[in-house]
């Protein structure tokens, strides 16, 4: 269903670094910042698949570009069979997407906003309020549907947030750190939501930085850092590959380039990435 | 499907509509800063200059001796008090308003008027703005009145008590002036800049509280982010906002206009000729007067919908929006320019154009209309044109994501 191979993203710098001074972050060059290099996954239609990496590791580079808010400067992707840039608009039909940031508009009530984005979707009439309906009663908004979005609490905003991501009853959904700043119950419901979509047959890409999140849900875990892939596969093999029995300890050994392997391939981890040498992947999932 | 500009039109206006920050900011000029203060304004002009023509003026004198009939006309005048304050302290005194006038009479002035030669008393006062001018004209009032005595019996000593005779020996010639250029025409200058300037300036206000929250407000909720990411296409988003920052701007420019037009009806009793000028204008100008406001709001939505989309946060927004409200602004002062008028070269001349045509509208100079062709078609093109650079900057990653 998803297929990114060798995908890259580059930002320009807005200043050049005087010769010799030292680079603060290996993925800076000259003018160039690579935020992503080389970065392939794959995924299967109905799985879940856990994004780890430290703060400013690419992450959210990824999912934008899966997202098509960002086009990728090198490498293709291709999600349900169309190219993520050239059929940019077709991809977003099917997918839905949640930033950190809840991104709801304050002055509107969680029904308008779900009309305004289900219209914009193209839905309207009686399939859009069923939709409306079918999302209100199932998240639990009932209760708060017609009150303005300013006025909720963050668990309601982010129920909301999920609603909103859903309209449309997308294929696949990106979850970039959804339960970041929730309280136990909201992001309890936002968990439940995500392992629900598996039984639907929905995709879904999370990021997080919480192990037991990956633990519960995750089909397949990539960790990235510093732009780079260093780790795919699930979470059993990332603890195998690592000799630790907690997922925590065996993200630690991979960043600090413990982990041992020879010929990185599915659920191996790639040495030579992990100690943040760039090279091409090995294996796909 | 419905049209995606459509859409997002109607949720802007309704979420805009919500906001209190944008519907206070639309209402407080047209509904109470125009009306109450121009009001409140006017009110303490014509207080101010009633007062300084009722108050009585302290004065002081040196060398009363040497004129002292001229210093009885100010004795006898109620609206005037001596006080004496040695000659050394006149420029002091005045300043510091403990007197509002000085006379100070050379010690030959009697001598010199009886001689038939001229005497110059010195009037010192201090009018520093000017509605100290009423000073300067009340307390040199008994000073002519003494001149012209003071004439009229040396003509009378020299033979001449006819009035007539004495009238035509020190104007010899006279002259009638005949202006043909009809008070709207004459006024209209001032007026019809002004009303230009303001009509731009209300413009400009209104569709920028709309733009800055609709555009770089979302940048910073993180709304745009979501926005992009629809199937919508970007022309079709950059549309629907301009159409809600166009209304708002429409909106408040026409409410401030009914406003300011209102205050110079009916509160300026004083300035008959401006009221003249303004009840001159008919049905069909003012509907041609608020046409203006059409291209011109069109104009400055577009150029507030470019900066807001450019812009990375609503502070940096609003702080271009003021850069180019003082670039705008400058093309826009050509109307108080004696001199530049609506020719075919300045029609083409944004702004500048705009400004023009209103103030020409206004002094019912505004005959050929070929004219405003190439006005309508050099705004419509620049905004076009904005409109555009606002889509391409809405497809690059830089601007969405300008972090």
């Amino acid at each position: 269903m998803l297929e990114v191979n060798s995908i890259g993203k580059s930002f320009p710098l807005k200043r050049q670094k005087a010769p010799g001074t030292r680079e603060a972050d290996p993925r800076e060059q000259g003018t160039t910042f690579h935020a992503l290099r080389d970065v392939s996954i794959s995924l299967r239609k109905g799985a879940i698949l856990g994004l780890l990496g430290a703060n400013g590791a690419g992450k959210t580079t990824l999912m934008r570009i899966l997202a098509t808010s960002l086009k990728p400067t090198s490498g293709s992707a291709t999600l349900f069979g169309l190219d993520i840039v050239k059929d940019a608009e077709e991809v977003r039909k099917r997918i839905g997407f949640l930033s950190g940031g809840t991104g709801l508009y304050d002055r509107l009530s969680a029904r308008e906003l779900l009309e305004f984005y289900g219209s914009l979707y193209g839905l309207s009439g009686e399939g859009l309020r069923r939709r409306i309906d079918a999302l209100i009663e199932e998240l639990g908004i009932g209760g708060f549907d017609h009150r303005r979005i300013e006025t909720l609490s963050s668990g309601m905003k982010q129920r909301v947030s999920i609603a909103r991501s859903l309209i449309h009853s997308p294929e696949l959904i990106i979850f970039d750190e959804p339960t970041t700043g929730l309280d136990v119950p909201s992001a309890h419901i936002t968990l439940s939501y995500i392992e629900s979509c598996r039984s639907s047959g929905k995709s879904v890409i999370f990021s997080t930085h919480h192990m037991h999140e990956i633990e519960k849900l995750c089909d397949e875990v990539v960790l990235i850092q510093e732009g780079v892939s260093c780790f795919h596969g699930t979470v059993e093999q990332m603890k195998s590959s690592t000799n630790c029995v907690h997922l925590d300890d065996a993200y630690l050994a991979i960043t600090r380039g413990k982990g041992a392997s020879s010929s990185p391939s599915r659920g191996d981890v790639d040495t030579r990435r992990a100690g943040l040498k760039l090279v091409r992947e090995g294996g796909a999932l | 499907m419905r049209n995606g500009a459509l859409i997002i039109f109607l949720k802007d206006m309704r979420e805009s509509l919500r906001n209190r920050r944008t519907l206070l900011r639309m209402l407080i000029l047209p509904g109470l800063l125009l009306p109450f203060g121009g009001h409140y304004l006017l009110t303490y002009t014509d207080r101010h200059r009633e007062d300084l023509n009722k108050v009585v003026l302290e004065y002081a004198v040196s060398g009363e001796q040497n004129l002292p009939d001229l210093v009885k006309l100010y004795e006898s005048d109620s609206n005037f008090r001596r006080v004496n304050v040695p000659e050394e302290q006149f420029p002091e005194a005045v300043k510091t308003k403990r007197i509002r006038f000085a006379l100070v009479i050379p010690k030959d002035a009697g001598t010199a008027l009886k001689a038939g030669e001229s005497v110059s008393v010195q009037f010192i006062y201090h009018q520093a703005d000017p509605g100290e001018l009423a000073v300067k004209d009340r307390g040199t009032a008994p000073l002519e009145a003494y001149s012209v005595k003071q004439r009229n019996w040396r003509l009378v000593f020299l033979g001449l008590a006819d009035e007539g005779k004495r009238a035509s020996l020190l104007e010899p010639v006279t002259y009638a002036v005949v202006n043909t250029a009809s008070d709207r025409e004459r006024l209209g200058f001032g007026i019809g800049g002004s009303v230009a300037y303001l009509f731009m300036v209300f413009a400009l206000m209104g569709a920028s509280f709309a733009a800055i929250d609709l555009v770089a407000g979302e940048k910073e909720k993180g709304t745009l982010e979501i926005l992009v990411m629809l199937p919508t296409p970007r022309w079709q988003i950059v549309l629907g906002k301009y159409l809600v920052v166009f209304a708002f701007g429409l909106v408040y420019a026409t409410l401030s206009a009914l406003s300011i037009s209102a205050l110079l009806t009916y509160e300026i009793s004083s300035a008959t000729a401006v009221r003249n000028v303004i009840t001159q204008i008919g049905p069909s100008e003012i509907f041609m007067l608020w046409t203006t406001l059409l291209p011109v709001t069109a104009f400055f939505s577009a150029v507030v919908l470019t900066v807001s989309v450019y812009a990375r946060s609503y502070r940096e927004a609003s702080s271009l929006v003021s850069f180019a409200s003082v670039a705008g602004m400058m093309l826009s002062t050509v109307v108080f320019v004696p001199g530049i008028n609506l020719t075919w070269a300045w029609s083409v001349v944004p702004i500048s154009n705009l400004g023009l045509m209103i103030r020409e509208l206004i002094r019912g100079r505004l005959t050929d209309y070929l004219v405003v062709m190439p006005i309508f078609a050099t705004t419509l093109a620049v905004g076009v044109a904005l409109i555009l650079v606002s889509t391409a900057l809405f497809r690059r990653e830089a601007i969405i994501y300008r972090e």
